[in-house]
């Protein structure tokens, strides 16, 4: 059986391009996660707007001269309602924050085949150059993470808030 | 004698939701647009109230709060903050900050009128 004989710079470049490829698989699952928490905000977003729309509508029924009988309750219901206006402006605004933070991912993806062809090619100075991006690439992943874990709207229906007096 | 309400939002249409509901229960509303406009129209007035959004641009509502706080007028003045945010932890910055009490968006209209009513008659 034939022996391998694998130099030190060999095994060196060996672990650059396995980091290389974790931090390249880390990312695509990130996207890819990413992504599917801005489809499930979208869903989230259509189903406020639709119950608060269909309540606004029906209260507006009940304070129109001549609709189905005036209701002093309505006005509350209005001021309820519209208050999603409010509450849907700050989850597109989340919304927008995670589709760029992804962008910004993507845009990214390029990094880890630079790094892996450097790698191949042996140059010390290339290669640390190449480690210190994805270090970046690294850091952008944890910022992404942290900034879109918890948006500031946790309504999933139409439904009045919470009183709680310190 | 009629009371004053701040109210902070940078909703326009939040604040004209607070301001219809306060003014139709007596009290008077002076509205700001975030946390800087609401503690440049909080000082010199006499403010029974106040009544603020956390997220807000340029300063958001624990900012505002801890300056106003600062601020010897308002030291024991009663603020709650009205905001779509209702995770425990935010909770516990806002009553360290000096808040009063904390409403979950969107606010029942008359249940705020009674909270307000507890708190200053």
């Amino acid at each position: 059986m034939e022996s391998v004989t694998v130099t030190a710079a060999e095994a060196k470049s060996h672990m650059q391009l396995d980091r290389i490829a974790s931090t390249f698989v880390k990312h695509s699952f990130e996207c890819s996660q990413q992504l599917s928490a801005a489809e499930g905000e979208l869903v989230r977003l259509q189903t406020l707007l639709d119950d608060a729309m269909g309540q606004m509508a029906e209260a507006f029924g009940r304070l129109v001269p001549g609709g189905a009988g005036t209701d002093e309750c309505a006005s509350d219901v209005v001021v309820t309602t519209l208050q999603y206006q409010d509450i849907c402006s700050q989850l597109v605004a989340h919304l927008r924050e995670r589709l760029a933070r992804t962008g910004a991912l993507v845009n990214g993806l390029h990094i880890p085949f630079e790094a892996a062809m450097a790698a191949t090619r042996g140059d010390p100075t290339t290669i640390a150059l190449a480690s210190s991006r994805v270090n970046t690439m690294e850091a952008m992943l944890v910022d992404a993470r942290r900034a879109t874990a918890s948006g500031p709207v946790q309504q999933a229906q139409v439904g009045c808030g919470d009183v709680e007096l310190f | 004698m009629i009371r004053t309400i701040l109210a902070v939002d940078d909703s326009a249409t939040i604040r004209q939701m607070v301001a219809f509901t306060l003014k139709g229960a007596g009290y008077e509303v002076l509205e700001a647009s975030d946390g800087q406009d609401g503690l440049e129209k909080a000082k010199g007035r006499q403010v029974s109230l106040v009544l603020t959004d956390q997220n807000m641009p340029r300063m958001d509502g624990l900012t505002m709060i801890r300056s106003l706080r600062g601020m010897p007028e308002y030291r024991s003045v009663p603020i709650l903050v009205l905001t779509t945010e209702s995770g425990q932890d935010m909770k516990a910055r806002g009553k360290a900050a000096g808040a009063t009490g904390w409403l979950v968006k969107p606010f029942d209209p008359r249940r705020l009128v009674d909270v307000v009513k507890k708190i200053i008659g």
